[in-house]
């Protein structure tokens, strides 16, 4: 019997849509090159309250525990830059400024170098990253952050701090929080315990920026992070307790 | 091509320094798709640490080229693409292989995970080598269930109704925990005690024959094996649970397990106490103790135990049963000695009324029926101690020691009236047995192995040595009165005590030596064993004195006699693994001496076998799972001493065996043919087997029954036995309702061969089972599962062509899970077992079995419940076995609990050690 030529048409359509569906079907993935994250960092302030302080104790009933702020990184395929959200953050405010609540980081990874901006104890530096080669460690546990599924990787840094990442494979960007990349990916989650802190992205969006090296031109004398770090070992020594605290959080 | 090797070639010349590279192609499993994008990770194998990582172009291409690759001893390359499966190999450079090239095809998460609700797809499942891992927390089940439920969850995985658990279609051997025995290899016990929600993995894997793992050469000897690794959180806890009920008609049942893990020390006590009938945990109660190789020489001597009553339940009767057990688990703290102990109490007490009417064809149309009902109530306690110490001397060479004890106390007593018709219903005789005895056994068997590997990649030496003692000694009283219709032949009374001691002692050695042959894809295996048995059996009857006392010999029924036996078996065999087929052949032969010594009456019987065992199997794998084998075996049976010379006795008067003092060994010869084909991610699986057993000189019994119905039963060689059997089964899922179906087939016809009254005697019986399962599960709705099978049987004797059986059997199984609101589980099961009549069963019997049942849980952590069952609502339970073979039918009914109600409370506890 002779098929009509609809028929025929009709079977032809379905094996092109299914031949065409199946394509899709395995490589469905979305990858984001270009865009905008926006992390929360949560700092708890608790743990740099003296309670014996009359003031410590006083603080303890009047503020939250943690302290949130939002950082922005726009990244590109060659480029990002992370910078706070001074819209949201300076609306609140608190009663002790942090050395990195300001921190503006560059970061090119065709060259890969890293300089920062940085407002440390009222002045401001300009700092030339060494290109620190972190030792990740890699585990098979993971978790979603801002509907991304991410892997965790685990690295001590500066010999002592204990870090926790959380980067994800459909951001093929070696990039993230601060001065942190090195990853496969990029770092949505980032956790530092001794520093009390974490970093989480809330919002990622597509949306594509032209970030080029011009935001270097109104640097004056860049110093290497070597030389910032011997002077603020020194800068910090009389800060008592928690002077360890700052002098991390003022080279991350 | 020639381009791109000038390319190789100067980029070679160029890097002057050692550059290493890791190169391949990504592509999707079905589609064949290549995958752009896919990440590739290369980490440190020893530490994790990430050196390098790329991703993969249009055409699905990588390539990693770093020059520190080479540094490291070994290097995971880890490739992972989002919702498709990881997959992983590992490698090791050398100043040879610097660069590497792999194909690497990605499975979608999709297609393995479609059936289960998985909170976390990432990692749900891993497939790294031949182990499948699956990580547990993204499988669903209910708050405190045990591990049982969990395998339920796993695609792959199907646990039957008594707990036996099967993957892909083949069945779990051993369950581990953290790579340790728990609990002696009981994969059901392992599943009931252990939480789901202390496992961190389940790793599923084929563990590789001692032989394997001593060589590194696979010998085809594979075993199924599932691996829990804890949680690290969960490594120092205490947990477990606890049970009480109680019901109607007398019912009861409380348990009680408790574990404690405490890093490397693992330590579990389970105690039951059960007047249900379902014993459950001891359903694995009788192991098979000391070495697999003197159980098989321990077998010729066998001897009928005095009491006919082996110590189990076997669904006789009404049991109770209080089982206590210890088990722990320890490790030294550099990992090289291992300690395992396993203690175990086991008290059973059973009573019970048991009928059975038998049915005897006779030459010449004749027919004698029987009818027997037997009282009995039978006690036994049993202790059991089992010990494993593995030490490992150094990396080459391991000793492990093995201990088991076990002493039991058996009383029985019963009481058998029954009589013997013709087939005129004319009165043959009738009878009276009354028995009481009492048994007390002891055994030990402590075992040592050795083994060593040697620097040759595959030569192994391995030593093993056993020593067993079995003691048994048992006394009682016996009391017969038979009495006989037909004058001529005596009526008799008989009132004896009995008094039997049987102690044998085993030793035995085996050596076992493996060279690797043909450039290491073969070995060859040379094995000695030396075995040496010494048995006395002492069998003294005494007669009743005028005082009423028991003391005079009955010397006709009392002996003591010795069988002593030594065997010399040598060995060799060869596998050959090439690429794709696999080649396994052997041949063993044994040197039997033995010597069978009467002292009362100073007569000794010598005989000496000579006991050929060839084997030979090669399988073809067509694919990686799928697979065709051919094998052939052959085996000598040498005549046990009780078929040559059996002791007497009278404790059955109409039952008397006779021995015959020239039987041969028998051969028997097995054919098989397999056909293998495994889909697990589609859940599709097939296999296939067809055997042929044909024996020769097989051992079979000369029955002559006199006119009284008295039997006399003597071993004799027969030809013509045989069996032929075709066994297939298709599983698959449906792709719409996700409904998984199970099919299988058996057909086959047995002959056996025997002589009745002087006549040769052939019986063919022929089967054909079909059998159909439905599966179908919804995660925290329910679960369904439907079974149907149909079996029809034809049976035909020579000595009455026209008296052939034919029957069906129908079996209908229904099992409903239904999760309700308000923490509520209702269960149902119902099962219809219709047998029809034949010319001897003249009713057919329609058999309705239904229980159901409902949990209410408690507690936001569900770890208290409380349930009400009630088994068998329709009181219709009746115990029914029926059997024919030979020239002999029968039907047995015994006592079993029918109806009855249970309303249980349960507890389940957990906690973390500080």
């Amino acid at each position: 019997m002779k098929k009509p030529m609809y028929a025929k048409l009709r079977s032809f359509f379905v094996i092109v849509i299914l031949l065409s569906t199946s394509k899709c079907f395995s490589q469905y993935a979305i990858f984001l090159r270009e865009g905008t994250i926006e992390y929360e960092r949560k700092f708890n302030q608790f743990s740099i309250l003296d309670i014996d302080q009359p003031w410590g104790k006083n603080h303890r009933e009047t503020e939250l525990q943690f302290k949130t702020e939002t950082f922005i990184l726009e990244f590109t395929s060659d480029y990002s830059i992370y910078r706070p959200n001074l819209k949201i953050n300076e609306a609140k405010s608190f009663y002790l400024s942090l050395p990195a609540q300001d921190n503006i980081v560059f970061k090119n990874y065709r060259t890969k170098q890293i300089w920062s901006k940085r407002n440390i104890l009222g002045n401001t530096f300009w700092i030339e990253h060494d290109a620190k080669h972190i030792q990740w460690k890699m585990t098979s546990e993971t978790r979603m952050i801002a509907g991304f599924e991410c892997k965790r990787a685990n690295a001590l840094i500066f010999d002592s701090l204990y870090v926790v990442a959380y980067f994800s494979e459909q951001l093929p960007i070696s990039s993230g929080p601060e001065s942190f990349s090195g990853l496969p990916g990029m770092i949505l989650g980032l956790a530092i315990p001794d520093l009390h802190t974490t970093w989480f992205a809330t919002k990622i969006s597509s949306r594509s920026l032209s970030i080029t090296d011009k935001i270097l031109g109104n640097a004056t004398d860049i110093q290497k992070q070597s030389k910032i770090q011997t002077l603020l070992k020194e800068a910090f020594n009389n800060h008592g307790r928690y002077s360890s605290i700052f002098y991390f959080f003022s080279i991350l | 091509m020639r381009f791109s090797i000038i390319l190789i070639i100067c980029s070679l010349c160029f890097n002057s320094y050692s550059q290493y590279s890791v190169e391949g192609r990504v592509s999707d499993s079905l589609t064949k798709a290549p995958i752009k994008d896919a990440l590739v990770t290369i980490i440190n194998a020893q530490d994790s640490i990430l050196i390098a990582y790329g991703r993969s172009n249009e055409n699905g291409n990588f390539k990693i080229a770093d020059s520190t690759l080479g540094k490291y001893p070994s290097i995971h390359v880890l490739i992972s693409y989002p919702e498709y499966v990881s997959s992983s190999f590992t490698l090791s450079f050398s100043n040879l292989v610097r660069s590497v090239f792999r194909e690497v095809k990605l499975l979608t998460k999709q297609f393995l995970l479609d059936e289960v609700i998985v909170k976390n797809r990432l990692s749900a499942i891993r497939i790294v080598k031949d182990t499948v891992e699956f990580k547990a927390d993204s499988f669903w089940v209910a708050k405190n269930a045990d591990v049982n439920s969990l395998f339920k969850q796993l695609p792959g995985l199907q646990i039957n109704e008594d707990g036996t658990i099967y993957a892909y279609g083949e069945r779990v051997q051993k369950v581990l925990v953290d790579g340790e025995e728990y609990f002696s290899r009981d994969p059901v016990l392992v599943s009931k005690m252990i939480r789901a929600d202390m496992v961190d993995k389940v790793q599923l894997y084929d563990k590789k024959s001692d032989q394997a793992q001593l060589t590194g050469i696979d010998d085809g000897k594979k075993e199924k094996v599932i691996n829990l690794k804890i949680k690290e959180e969960k490594k120092r806890s205490i947990f477990g649970k606890t049970s009480v009920g109680a019901g109607s008609e007398d019912t009861y049942n409380g348990d009680l397990m408790v574990n404690r893990f405490n890093d490397k020390s693992k330590t579990a006590l389970f105690g039951i106490l059960s007047a249900t009938g379902k014993v459950g945990l001891s359903a694995k109660e009788e192991d098979n103790f000391g070495n697999e190789d003197a159980n098989a020489f321990s077998s010729s001597l066998n001897v009928q135990e005095l009491d006919g009553w082996n110590g189990r339940f076997e669904n006789n009767g009404l049991p109770i049963v209080t089982t206590l057990g210890i088990h722990n688990n320890d490790k030294s703290k550099d990992n090289n000695t291992s300690y395992n102990t396993d203690v175990r109490y086991f008290d059973l007490r059973i009573n019970g009324l048991r009928t059975v009417n038998s049915e005897y064809l006779l030459p010449s149309g004749g027919k004698l029926l029987s009818k027997d009902s037997f009282y009995f109530s039978n006690k036994i306690i049993k202790n059991k101690l089992f010990g494993v110490v593995d030490f490992a001397i150094d990396s080459l060479s391991t000793i492990k020691f093995t201990i088991h004890a076990s002493n039991s106390k058996k009383v029985s007593n019963y009481q058998n009236t029954g009589e013997q018709r013709d087939v005129n219903n004319n009165l043959v005789n009738s009878f009276f047995n009354k028995r009481s005895f009492n048994t007390d056994g002891f055994e030990i068997a402590p075992a040592l192995s050795f083994k060593h590997r040697f620097k040759k990649t595959g030569r192994g030496l391995y030593i093993n040595s056993l020593f067993d003692m079995i003691e048994t000694k048992a006394n009682g009283f016996i009391y017969t009165k038979t009495s006989v219709t037909n004058t001529q032949f005596p009526s008799d009374t008989i009132d004896q005590f009995k008094d039997y001691i049987t102690s044998s002692q085993f030793i035995t050695s085996s050596i076992t030596f493996l060279e690797p042959i043909s450039k290491g894809q073969g070995i060859l295996s040379l094995n000695y064993q030396l075995l040496y048995a010494n048995n006395s059996f002492i069998r003294n009857s005494f007669n009743k004195n005028f005082d009423s006392k028991y003391n005079i010999i009955d010397s006709f029924f009392s002996n003591e006699f010795k069988v002593k036996m030594l065997v010399n078996k040598i060995g060799s065999g060869i596998n050959l693994k090439k690429k794709n087929y696999f080649i396994n052949g052997g041949l063993d032969v044994d040197f039997a001496n033995f010597q069978q010594q009467s002292s009362y009456r100073k007569d000794i019987l010598n005989r000496r076998f000579i006991n050929w065992y060839p084997k030979a199997t090669i399988s073809v794998s067509l694919g990686k799972l799928r697979s065709i084998s051919f094998s052939y075996s052959g085996e000598t049976k040498q005549p046990s001493f009780d078929q040559l010379q059996p002791l007497r006795n009278n404790n059955e008067p109409l039952f008397v065996i006779q021995g015959n003092e020239n039987l041969q060994p028998s051969f028997n010869n097995t054919l098989q043919f397999t056909y293998l084909n495994r889909k697990p991610i589609e859940a599709k699986n097939m296999w296939a087997t067809f055997t042929i057993t044909k024996i020769q000189n097989g051992f079979s019994t000369n029955d002559s029954i006199d006119a009284s119905g008295r039997k006399y039963i003597k071993s004799i060689n027969i030809d013509g036995v045989q069996n032929i059997n075709l066994y297939a089964q298709y599983d698959f899922r449906t792709k719409v309702k996700k409904v998984n179906f199970s099919t299988g087939i058996n057909l086959g016809r047995a002959i056996s061969a025997n002589i009745v009254n002087s006549v040769y005697n052939n019986t063919s019986s022929k089967f054909l089972t079909l059998t159909g399962i439905m599966r179908k599960s919804v995660s925290r709705k329910y679960d369904l599962m439907v079974r149907y099978s149909i079996g029809l049987n034809q049976a035909t004797s020579s000595l009455q062509r026209d008296e052939s059986f034919f029957y069906v059997t129908n079996t209908f199984r229904l099992s409903y899970d239904k999760y309700l609101v308000n923490q509520i589980v209702f269960h149902t099961d119902f099962s219809a077992n219709i047998l029809t009549r034949t010319s001897f069963f003249g009713n057919s019997v329609n058999l309705y079995i239904w229980n159901a049942s409902l949990v209410k849980k408690f507690l936001k952590d569900e770890s208290i419940s409380l349930q009400i069952s009630v088994n068998d609502i329709l009181n219709s339970n009746k115990g029914i076995v029926r059997t024919a073979n030979t020239y002999v039918a029968s039907e047995q009914r015994s006592s079993v609990l029918t109806r009855y109600g249970l309303v249980t409370f349960m507890w389940n506890f957990n906690r973390s050690l500080k």
